[in-house]
């Protein structure tokens, strides 16, 4: 018997005159009268509508069963590119208020720590957070009360300032550096701005009056072009740089200039009037002196 | 029976979540599941339609093929589930009394044609209950569902050689009971016809 012969009986229908074969088909028709075919029309409400709750479920899910029509044929796509325990582990901890709040407390600290570390915060706040995180020995770029952050200078701007501020009792402009001068300015603040109030009198005294000398630093306070020295506003005390660590030898040397920038300030109003050694000496002390009650 | 070229747009209209491709896939396959499930007596058929068919929603964005594949796919998971049905259901108690008038071997009545029918189903059903599950489920699947041997392969998850095996094997088994049992077969419907 072929499957020809085999199909022909399944059907019910006698593969020869046989009458084996006859009441072998007669049987196997019976077969499939005796399952007949229920229906179904009752049931089919019901049924659609699992079916499609289970298909808008199974979208929700994140396993659409429905996607646009031009990607009907072919294998379904996944939602995600995660596994579906991790998206499901993922879910439950964002769902958690406690995870929320520590994910935002932690963009906050890296924001604020990133802009702290290139000294970008207020003065105030970096302050505060210079001293927050010195506690826990991190070192961050923080202003004191007398000046500003000198960029580029950041490992001694903790407490050598670049500018003349606070307690320098002047009307005059205090002597903002303009940009990036390439100078180191910690030097001019060890001699300025941290020890502003004692020493200026004399020390600035000295080394502004050392530095008219060797700058050509004309009456105005800004640096001669030509000698290849950036300009500063006001006095130019980072430019003192290279004052000569004998200081004291020059000091009433240069007389009136030693004497008038005691003060720390570049005043364009005074003249030059210290030639004399005594002069300029006695002008010096005064001043800075004075100054240095402010 | 949803032709070959609509099926494509059933298809695809089913897998962006139309109502009514779902409607026609289900009027079209419901009966031949139910019919499947049934002759092999499950427990709970409607229920188990109902399942059958929410794993179909399930499926297909997994599915390929054209409608053939899609009946054999189908009959597959009704399979399945009708196999995870049979496990569930020997771990309960079975009351026997609601099985027998579940599968139909009971049938009220006293009229001439409602014997001839109990008899014939009765008799019928004792010869496929006598043949192996696996010789069953091939017979069931060729003579009920009108699968050809290829699918009839793939919703048994044998090779076609296998399956030929199985159907001829299944012939051979009832045109042995009928030579066995026929006198016993005839005598009893002839006394059920002198009643």
């Amino acid at each position: 018997m072929d499957d020809r012969d085999i199909d022909r009986l399944l059907s019910g229908t006698p593969t020869g005159d046989d009458a084996a074969n006859q009441q072998l088909a007669q049987v196997l028709r019976a077969v499939d009268e005796a399952y007949p075919q229920p229906s179904t029309e009752g049931s089919e409400a019901a049924h659609l509508a699992a079916m499609m709750e289970t298909a808008h479920l199974f979208a929700d899910s994140g396993e659409p069963a429905g996607r646009p029509v031009y990607e009907a044929h072919g294998p379904g796509l996944r939602a995600s590119r995660l596994p579906r325990v991790w998206r499901s582990t993922l879910s439950d901890i964002w769902a958690m208020k406690s995870a929320k709040v520590a994910a935002v407390t932690f963009a906050a600290v890296l924001a604020l720590g990133g802009t702290a570390f290139a000294g970008g915060l207020p003065a105030p706040v970096q302050n505060v957070v210079a001293t927050a995180a010195q506690g826990v020995g991190i070192t961050l770029p923080s202003t004191n009360t007398l000046g500003t952050i000198v960029p580029g200078d950041r490992d001694h701007s903790s407490d050598e300032t670049g500018t003349v501020g606070a307690g320098h009792d002047s009307d005059e402009p205090s002597g903002t550096l303009e940009a990036h001068h390439g100078l180191s300015s910690h030097e001019a603040s060890d001699t300025i701005g941290h020890d502003n109030g004692r020493h200026l009198g004399w020390t600035n005294g000295n080394h502004f009056g050392w530095y008219k000398h060797m700058a050509g630093h004309d009456e105005s306070g800004t640096v001669d072009p030509s000698l290849g020295m950036p300009k500063v506003k006001g006095h130019g005390p980072s430019l003192i740089k290279r004052a000569p660590e004998t200081t004291p030898k020059s000091k009433g040397s240069h007389g009136g200039n030693a004497g008038h920038s005691a003060s720390g300030i570049a005043s364009p109003k005074h003249d030059d009037n210290g030639s004399g050694k005594g002069n300029g000496m006695s002008n010096g002390m005064g001043n800075g002196m004075g100054n240095g009650r402010h | 029976m949803i032709d070959e070229r609509d099926f494509a747009s059933v298809l695809a209209a089913a897998r962006v979540g139309a109502e009514w491709a779902w409607a026609l896939i289900y009027r079209d396959l419901s009966p031949q599941v139910a019919r499947y499930l049934r002759a092999h007596g499950a427990p709970e058929p409607d229920d188990l339609l109902g399942d059958v068919f929410v794993q179909v929603v399930r499926g297909l964005p997994s599915f390929e093929g054209g409608s053939d594949e899609f009946r054999a796919w189908v009959l597959t998971i009704a399979r399945n589930q009708l196999v995870d049905a049979w496990r569930h259901d020997s771990r309960r108690p079975v009351d026997p009394a609601s099985h027998e008038l579940e599968s139909g071997s009971w049938v009220g009545g006293d009229t001439e044609d409602e014997a001839m029918a109990s008899i014939g189903d009765a008799e019928v059903r004792a010869v496929v209950g006598r043949l192996s599950p696996d010789q069953r489920d091939v017979l069931f699947l060729r003579v009920l569902v009108g699968l050809p041997i290829q699918d009839v392969a793939k919703v048994v998850g044998k090779s076609p050689g296998a399956v030929k095996s199985l159907q001829s094997r299944a012939i051979a088994a009832v045109r042995r009971q009928i030579s066995r049992e026929a006198v016993s077969f005839w005598l009893r419907l002839a006394l059920t016809l002198l009643r």
